[in-house]
């Protein structure tokens, strides 16, 4: 699972009179688990929303398992699934309902209609209508949703944003497991540290609308000489 | 795929307690109630005419001046005294005495009859008397109750000297009241008709115009919504990512409005039918053998409307449905959420309602070669209303150009909402319409 599973080159994106991305290269390999971490603005989920054919580059290429996501969208959308940080799931569709969508929608059969149920750990919470969970359950619901399908490519902007730490651990837990499982190449983004350390083979951190430096965790820290993550994060963005 | 989509459509909406009230319920209830209220209010009101003009055939008391004193006012006493109970004559008298007497509450009807009755009677030439009842109150009922006594009054006196002179002239009374029974035809559209199939028709027009014009303003603001929603629930980003044609989404998107809007206008239809049926139930109880056809007569239209302009209308009607749903998922795809949606929808609305409503109550051959053009350009939005009254008009050229129109505005909109589905352009456009929003201080919601 070595193959390149991601190639971004000289990515670029203007809306109007704002710069989201300015200059981000960077590959993911096949089966690697590649964390985005940066401030806020810095361009982490404009890159993802290119990465999943949301939004087209103005200028530079992303290539997924080859593809071309501006020219060979409907080939892209079938490798990826894709969890923003902010995803609904419809409200008057109970959890197993959408779980059984979304399978078919992906051409997939109940083999990963078991595993979304699994994934979710909601029980028979998945018979009530989405509209009585709560937010930690609802993004268990679309963490299920997203690598149940066991897409080529999972890309997940703040998997676990705004969860408590015994859900959030839940989550981080189930993630690792699943894509190491079935060599799910992922890309997600995050502001935990932990979190990233925890789930990420190699990390890139996006400043100002560009790569700062990308690497293994460990060996960003020994770079750094830093105890974690998170001191090499902030002396990074405050020497900038 | 798509069965998937549409299902998913229809059970996040069919499922919302609030959209099952407001879209399929309310229009059973508020027809159905508005029916069964106006049916109590009409038959109340023809029960208390019935009973009024009973009791006053059985009871009435009468107060009669006679200033006349001559050959009319016998005439008028002996016919009085078959109308009343009770009848008090007074020589030395006026209008005032009448009035005074009435309001006292002594007598149901006053009769004034002037000194030159009798005169012109000789010169046969109509005579002018006063007739005054009491009013206790202001309501539909009592309204029309005081009304058909006066009426029952004068119209059973007339009978009575009529006949009187008649008799005495030596002549069939049948004879000179209606010396000609006519069957009376229209022609129209190479049929022969009675006239009161047109009278019944164009009383049932408005019912049947106003009908799609509520049903495609609902599908407008229901595709709107159904757009509108996923932007609100955050489940649009989502959608865009998935490995579904746009084509398909759009699809889904205006199946599932269509199903919804069946199920509206089933309802709506089955509020109406009872509105229509108390309605008309109530009205011939009042108006009892005026018109072999009702009020709001289906059978009425069936004479004049061809299966052909049915289907015709049908078509237009699945048209018109399409295109404000179109339009709909194109205005509430950019809306942050259903409220803002729904005040875009109620400020376009302007679309459907106008137009149609000029339609319902102007003639399209008065509207002029401009006017008429303006219809027909505004027909996707109107297309069943627009059809129904050309056909009625006799103006058929309009119909295959309204269909014609309508065909090709529905397909472009479905094509460019299926083209607004491409997420960038989307995505950029909510943006610009959002940020727009804040700088006007509030047209949009940012969430």
């Amino acid at each position: 699972m070595n193959s390149l599973a991601v190639e971004v080159k000289g990515l670029r994106k203007v809306f109007k009179d704002v710069v989201a991305v300015k200059d981000i290269s960077f590959t993911v390999n096949g089966g690697e688990v590649f964390g985005l971490v940066g401030p806020n603005g810095a361009g982490k989920t404009t890159t993802l929303r290119i990465l999943a054919t949301i939004l087209k580059p103005t200028s530079g290429s992303v290539r997924i398992f080859g593809k071309d996501v501006v020219k060979e969208t409907d080939a892209v959308r079938r490798m990826i699934s894709y969890l923003p940080e902010e995803a609904g799931a419809y409200k008057y569709l109970t959890g197993y309902e959408y779980l059984r969508l979304m399978s078919r929608v992906y051409g997939k059969g109940d083999e990963a209609l078991e595993d979304g149920i699994k994934l979710s750990g909601l029980g028979d919470a998945l018979n009530r209508y989405v509209s009585t969970y709560s937010k930690g359950m609802k993004r268990r619901l679309q963490v299920a949703r997203t690598l149940m399908v066991r897409p080529r490519l999972a890309i997940m902007d703040e998997p676990t944003s705004g969860l408590d730490v015994v859900h959030a651990v839940y989550l981080r837990d189930a993630i690792r497991e699943y894509v190491r499982r079935y060599g799910i190449t992922v890309i997600l983004s995050s502001h935990n540290m932990l979190e990233v350390e925890y789930l990420c083979d190699r990390v890139a951190l996006v400043n100002k609308g560009r790569i700062a430096l990308v690497g293994k965790p460990q060996d960003l820290m020994a770079e750094y000489g830093a105890k974690n993550l998170e001191e090499v994060f902030v002396r990074v963005v405050r020497n900038a | 795929m798509l069965k998937e989509l549409v299902g998913k459509e229809l059970k996040n909406t069919l499922r919302d307690r609030k959209t099952l009230l407001t879209t399929i319920l309310m229009p059973l209830l508020i027809f159905g109630v508005m029916g069964v209220i106006y049916g109590f209010a009409f038959g109340k009101a023809a029960q208390t005419v019935k009973q009024t003009v009973t009791g006053l055939k059985e009871h009435a008391t009468l107060y009669v001046c006679d200033a006349d004193r001559g050959e009319f006012s016998e005439l008028l006493l002996n016919f009085t005294r078959k109308f009343g109970k009770e009848v008090v004559v007074s020589k030395e008298c006026s209008v005032s005495t009448v009035k005074e007497e009435l309001i006292k509450g002594n007598y149901t009807l006053g009769v004034y009859v002037p000194p030159e009755a009798s005169d012109l009677l000789r010169e046969m030439k109509p005579v002018n008397i006063t007739v005054i009842t009491k009013a206790n109150r202001v309501s539909f009922s009592s309204s029309m109750a005081v009304e058909t006594v006066l009426s029952a009054f004068v119209n059973s006196l007339n009978s009575y000297i009529r006949a009187v002179l008649v008799v005495s002239r030596g002549l069939n009374p049948q004879i000179v009241i209606s010396p000609v029974i006519a069957d009376e035809k229209v022609v129209f559209k190479g049929e022969l008709l009675p006239p009161n199939v047109l009278t019944s028709v164009a009383s049932s027009f408005m019912m049947f115009a106003f009908a799609p014009l509520i049903v495609v303003s609902m599908a407008l603001g229901q595709a709107a919504s159904s757009m509108a929603v996923e932007n609100e629930e955050k489940t649009l980003e989502v959608l865009l990512s998935l490995p579904i044609p746009r084509s398909k989404i759009v699809t889904a998107k205006l199946v599932g409005t269509m199903v919804l809007v069946l199920f509206s206008t089933l309802s709506f239809a089955a509020g109406a039918g009872i509105y229509a049926y108390s309605l008309t139930t109530a009205l011939s109880g009042l108006a009892s053998g005026s018109s072999s056809e009702g009020f709001i007569s289906l059978s009425a239209f069936g004479r004049i409307i061809n299966p052909t302009a049915v289907g015709l209308m049908l078509l237009a009607t699945f048209l018109s449905l399409t295109a404000v749903a179109s339009l709909g998922l194109l205005l509430g795809s950019l809306s942050p959420d259903v409220r803002t949606s729904s005040t875009f929808i109620g400020q376009l609305s302007f679309l459907v309602m106008i137009p149609g409503l000029i339609l319902v109550f102007i003639d399209l051959s008065s509207l002029g070669p401009s006017g008429q053009a303006f219809m027909v350009a505004l027909s996707p939005f109107i297309a069943p209303v627009l059809i129904l009254k050309a056909h009625l008009e006799g103006m058929e050229w309009v119909v295959p150009v309204t269909i014609g129109w309508s065909a090709i505005f529905t397909t472009a909109l479905i094509f460019a909402s299926a083209k607004l589905l491409n997420s960038e352009r989307l995505l950029t456009l909510q943006h610009t319409f959002m940020r727009r929003g804040r700088e006007r201080k509030g047209l949009f919601r940012r969430k």
